[in-house]
């Protein structure tokens, strides 16, 4: 497994700044920062898509955003340091002040229900400029406002336009059709803005298969069916396990993410407020007390480990003879991962799926699906193997926080 | 027991009247109501309600042609034998005149017909008021000033509302309120429960609806008793939300309808934060249960035991409460 030859690292994990900085501030210069410049014609819905994802503006707030008149470029902190360039509408690419090869995406958002000719003669010219200049750029089409159409009508003029745009590439005598162009079916009114994103950092993001990795071999140790590795303050997924993936699990999994954070944000107890009482007998004190049936809980103690075969769960998903073992056994040493209480939560679904939550990092969370028979068989022994997973995470975090320039 | 609830008001754009209901009663999501066309004529739905109570739902168009005949032929049909009528005003409304007179004249009719039902005013749309909570407390308080004018001598208890925040749980919490009799007996149960359990608070939710049925910590039953829980003595009181009781029931009700997506139903769910632990699931056939503890040494299983041992008792309390 790769993180066995990362560094551990002892000094603990700073808090990585969770706000970005203020909009207008013209972006630091760093060049760790990978730069993803956002383009496409007047109201196409480019400053939307980023209000939405990275300060949590709400869909139906985004009807009252100015149209943008000059570049805006903004730091944005995920895993990975990124810059955000947000362009007035059909503004000429001649105009920015550095050349196109300083960025690694170049997002163009079209609106669906636009007649979308102009938009896609302006793309394939652009796709011109930057083949000459920078053809390893990843080109990200965004067909957005997506939810304004039915079903059936959005597939179809989806598959149109890319259709067009494929047609004109290949009449073009450059040849364009080697440019990494990939197209997303978005809107702010659902997950699918979030997916979008998650696609688009994860080209950048290095460590990733080391990411990805880590989930998988998490999944089949704990008998997990999917599992996601957010950044909680932008719902985008950093990474996921390889298990093929389904717009309906991720997008269930970013409302549980906000529930989560709405929820707690209604109680904000301070941690002053908490009281240390001896355990309250698990009784009532009503004339209701049934002798017989305390049920005695498994996998609560989270170290019951040694006999963790008569907690052995059901096969979950027949790929793997999934019964849940240790991640890893590595000694338990001191490490800012074991510093603190991580949040965790589990909702369960009838007929037969739990999703699970645990905070990972102060920025990233794990999003899984289980069955519920093995999460009730095994919870402790899931819990165990996500401490180990948490701390191969912060060494990667770690790692690339190193990478930063120590005044970000 | 069956009840009538009226739900009336007059907007040629529509006030609102069947997005309401549809999220409260049918699960539908608040994004999902600007496909709705307006109601012709009256739209009658059966609602159960605590397992025994039958909600009687007359969702009626409220086109001004629907009206003038409701007042007038079905006049009877209509205003006989309402247990509730819910009136429903958009707060931004062009001709608040003829609002008013319609209103007027309704609120008449079911006087005359019911002399015992409860009348709920609704000032709706408060979101398309524009600027901050402030303007639409204004916005409010002027439409309210006016429409006590014509309420009589019998206070008539309005709410703002809005199908795209808490506010809608909190009036339609309200409302439903009137019609359990024993809600007090329940909230008392439910602040010994919470010593029990040594939880904050404990509240009582509605199965399908989310709704609000009672919550510990009112001596009163009465939903906007407001006692803040036990935080701590150096806890600042408005780190604690007032409101945050309608908003789990908003939070958890987008959320349910969510997992029903995946073919999937919503259960019970388990939080545990660094500052509080939450555990929410069935307490009996016809209500959720949410229990907030913030004592680090309560495990989840433990309250979920609580929980199930208490399941017996609030099933024979709450088989009194649908009477
Ligand atoms: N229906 C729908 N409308 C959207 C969506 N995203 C953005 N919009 C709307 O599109 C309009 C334009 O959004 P902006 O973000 O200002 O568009 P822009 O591309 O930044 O515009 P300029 O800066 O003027 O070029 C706003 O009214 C948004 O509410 C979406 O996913 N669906
Ligand atoms: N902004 C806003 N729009 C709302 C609200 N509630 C409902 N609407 C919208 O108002 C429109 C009319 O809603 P309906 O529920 O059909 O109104 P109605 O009162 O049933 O109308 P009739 O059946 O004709 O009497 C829909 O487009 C809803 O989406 C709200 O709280 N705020
Ligand atoms: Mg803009
Ligand atoms: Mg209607």
């Amino acid at each position: 497994m790769r993180p066995r030859q990362m560094r551990p690292s002892t000094r603990p994990e700073p808090d990585p700044p969770r706000v970005p900085s203020a909009k207008s501030l013209a972006g630091s210069k760093d060049p760790h920062r990978r730069k993803i410049l956002v383009l496409g014609l007047r109201r196409a819905g480019k400053t939307a898509i980023q209000e939405v994802v990275f300060h949590g503006m709400s869909p139906r707030d985004t009807f009252f955003i100015e149209p943008t008149f000059r570049v805006s470029k903004e730091d944005v902190n995920t895993i990975i340091p990124l810059q955000l360039w947000d362009c007035p509408g059909g503004m000429p690419v001649e105009n920015l002040d550095v050349l196109l090869d300083a960025f690694s995406t170049l997002v163009f958002v079209i609106d669906i229900q636009d007649e979308y000719s102009h938009a896609i003669s302006k793309l394939v010219h652009l796709m011109a400029m930057v083949y000459t200049v920078h053809p390893l750029i990843n080109i990200e089409v965004f067909v957005h406002k997506a939810e304004s159409m039915s079903e059936d009508y959005k597939i179809d003029n989806f598959r149109q336009l890319q259709e067009r745009v494929y047609d004109e590439t290949i009449d073009h005598p450059l040849p364009l059709e080697n440019l990494q162009i990939t197209f997303h079916l978005t809107s702010v009114y659902d997950h699918t803005i979030y997916e979008a994103w998650s696609r688009v950092i994860q080209k950048l993001i290095p460590p990733l298969a080391a990411l990805e990795n880590l989930l998988n071999v998490l999944c089949s140790n704990s008998g997990l069916s999917k599992a996601f590795l957010f950044d909680i303050k932008t719902l985008t997924h950093v990474a996921a396990d390889e298990s093929p993936p389904d717009a309906t699990t991720y997008g269930l999994c970013c409302e549980y993410i906000q529930t989560l954070l709405q929820f707690s944000n209604l109680y904000k107890y301070p941690q002053s407020s908490r009281t240390h009482q001896p355990l309250p007998p698990p009784q009532l004190t009503s004339t209701h007390t049934p002798s017989s049936s305390i049920p005695a809980r498994k996998g609560t103690q989270p170290l019951s480990i040694p006999n963790s075969k008569t907690s052995r769960p059901p096969p979950a998903n027949s790929t793997h003879s999934s019964a849940p073992s240790t991640l890893s056994n590595t000694s338990v040493d001191l490490d800012p991962a074991d510093s603190r209480v991580w949040s965790t939560s589990s909702v369960r679904l009838k007929p037969q799926t739990t999703l699970a939550y645990w905070e990972i990092t102060n920025q990233l969370s794990l999003v899984a699906l289980i069955r519920s028979e093995t999460y009730e068989a095994s919870q402790g022994l899931i819990d165990y193997n996500v401490t180990f997973f948490r701390k191969a995470i912060h060494r990667i975090v770690d790692i690339e926080k190193a990478k930063w320039p120590s005044g970000d | 027991m069956k009840k009538k609830v009226l739900l009336m008001g007059n907007h040629d754009t529509g006030s609102g009247k069947t997005s309401m209901r549809s999220i409260i009663f049918s699960n539908n999501l608040a994004s999902a109501t600007s496909r709705f066309g307006a109601t012709i004529d009256v739209e009658m739905n059966h609602v159960r309600f605590l397992g025994s109570l039958v909600l009687n739902l007359w969702d009626c168009g409220g086109q001004e042609t629907f009206l003038d005949s409701y007042l007038a032929s079905q006049r009877n049909t209509i205003f006989r034998d309402v247990g509730v009528l819910i009136y429903v005003f958009d707060v931004e409304t062009r001709d608040f005149e003829r609002d008013i007179s319609y209103y007027i004249e309704c609120l008449d009719a079911c006087r005359k017909n019911s002399p015992e039902a409860d009348i709920f005013v609704l000032i709706h749309k408060m979101d398309l008021v524009t600027g901050g909570k402030r303007e639409r407390t204004r916005a409010f308080e002027l439409k309210k000033r006016e429409l006590d004018k014509y309420s009589g001598s019998t206070p008539i208890k309005m709410f703002g509302t809005s199908i795209w925040d808490e506010t809608l749980y909190k009036a339609w919490s309200r409302i439903v309120h009137t019609l359990i009799p024993n809600a007090p007996l329940l909230s008392s149960h439910l602040t010994s429960f919470a010593k029990i359990c040594s939880a904050i608070e404990i509240v009582l939710f509605e199965r399908t609806t989310f709704l609000i049925i009672a919550r510990s910590g009112t001596s009163t039953g009465d939903l906007d008793d407001v006692i803040p829980p036990e935080a701590g003595p150096d806890s600042d009181p408005n780190v604690i939300n007032p409101e945050r009781f309608e908003k789990v029931s908003q939070l958890i009700k987008a959320f349910k309808v969510s997992c029903s997506r995946m073919q999937e139903q919503f259960h019970s769910m388990e939080i545990r934060f660094p500052n509080y632990t939450a555990v929410l699931e069935l307490m009996t056939t016809n209500t959720y249960v949410m229990a907030i503890v913030a004592d680090p040494n309560v495990q989840t299983a433990t309250l979920r035991l609580n929980i199930r041992l208490a399941r017996e008792r609030f099933e024979e309390l709450q088989a009194g409460s649908a009477g």
